[in-house]
């Protein structure tokens, strides 16, 4: 319950419970319940906080002198443009949407995934170890083509051998060289 | 009578060890064909039909290029014991051009991919592992892979690129080992 004692070195008859409106505001209130709640008893209330403070500084702390300046700065300041609302929740649903862009259609000259991982493996292969043969092709052609050679003076020989004995075979036998 | 059990087994152990020495070098592909002439007729007609190959490709004459190679399919292409591994190699070297050609220019008397895979187990025959590692035969194992690939039997198709890719990974190692 609230009390008025001018006496008291409280004239502004500030509760003694911290929360209560004082007695003054109070009547301001009521005042204006009774004009039907027209008009604002704000403005003449922060009037009235103000000189009540001016004539009574209150103590602070210096955390809650810390705060009450880093509000000040902050209205001050104002909000930085990357922590507005719009961007803050807006940029990463943009971000999300054009991963899922670039990952889900298909840009020019890519094909879409196939198999997945054994399509990729195959791919490209086939030309590598075409390159591989034409590397290798030169040297086993010349061994291929050296075998048939090989077989070639095999059967030469073969053949002048057969020849020699049937002239032999002619010659013992007394016929015509 | 141990003399003569003695002289038996030695006999015996000879003859066993000479047979052995002859498969493997049969196995290796050492031994000189049976019949060196098939193997040097061989060679001789496909020296031609190759220039000949080459002639009609210098004058961008694809579908003349295709018919002749595939004319090589009905010859009598010599075995490995007529022609040893050389003969293999040439028939490999003609089926892996043809097939090369056929796949570079699916417009030219078009072929379905199974008709290609049938060419293909044609020219490579099921001994093609016996042979010396060599160039024609992996490049056909190869073109295997590209026709699976056709198919879309990608499984079966990689499986054929990575015995390419062994097969060559080996030529390679020999050819390398060699210039050290």
């Amino acid at each position: 319950m609230t009390t008025h004692d001018s006496s008291s070195g409280d004239p502004d008859g500030q509760s003694g419970q911290a929360g209560q409106a004082p007695d003054w505001e109070a009547a301001l209130r009521r005042g204006q319940a009774a004009d039907g709640g027209q008009g604002g008893v704000e403005p003449e209330l922060g009037v009235l906080n103000l000189l009540r403070h001016a004539r009574e500084p209150a103590q602070l702390s210096g955390r809650e002198l810390d705060r009450v300046w880093a509000d000040v700065a902050r209205e001050v300041a104002g909000v930085p443009w990357w922590r507005r609302p719009w961007v803050m929740f807006g940029a990463p649903a943009l971000a999300a949407a054009a991963v899922l862009a670039v990952v889900l259609l298909p840009g020019e000259g890519v094909a879409p995934p196939q198999d997945g991982t054994l399509a990729d493996a195959t791919a490209g292969l086939g030309a590598v170890l075409q390159q591989q043969f034409r590397t290798l092709e030169p040297v086993a052609r010349a061994r291929v083509t050296a075998a048939i050679g090989d077989g070639r003076g095999t059967l030469r020989g073969e053949l002048l051998a057969r020849v020699t004995a049937d002239a032999e075979a002619a010659r013992t036998q007394g016929g015509a060289p | 009578m141990p003399r003569a059990q003695t002289f038996m087994a030695l006999l015996a152990g000879l003859a066993l060890g000479g047979l052995l020495m002859v498969v493997g070098l049969v196995q290796a592909g050492r031994l000189a064909p049976e019949r060196p002439a098939a193997l040097v007729a061989l060679g001789q007609m496909l020296e031609a039909e190759h220039r000949r190959v080459d002639l009609l490709l210098s004058r961008d004459e694809i579908p003349g290029a295709i018919e002749a190679l595939e004319e090589l399919r009905g010859y009598r292409w010599p075995s490995r014991m007529e022609g040893g591994d050389e003969a293999i190699m040439l028939k490999h070297d003609v089926y892996g051009r043809l097939l090369r050609l056929r796949l570079d220019h699916p417009d030219v008397d078009p072929k379905q991919p199974k008709q290609l895979l049938a060419t293909m187990e044609e020219g490579l025959s099921e001994d093609y592992k016996e042979l010396d590692v060599n160039p024609f035969t992996s490049r056909l194992v190869a073109l295997r892979g590209e026709v699976l690939e056709r198919l879309k039997q990608d499984d079966d198709a990689l499986t054929a690129y990575e015995e390419a890719l062994n097969m060559n990974r080996i030529l390679l190692d020999r050819e390398l080992g060699g210039d050290k």
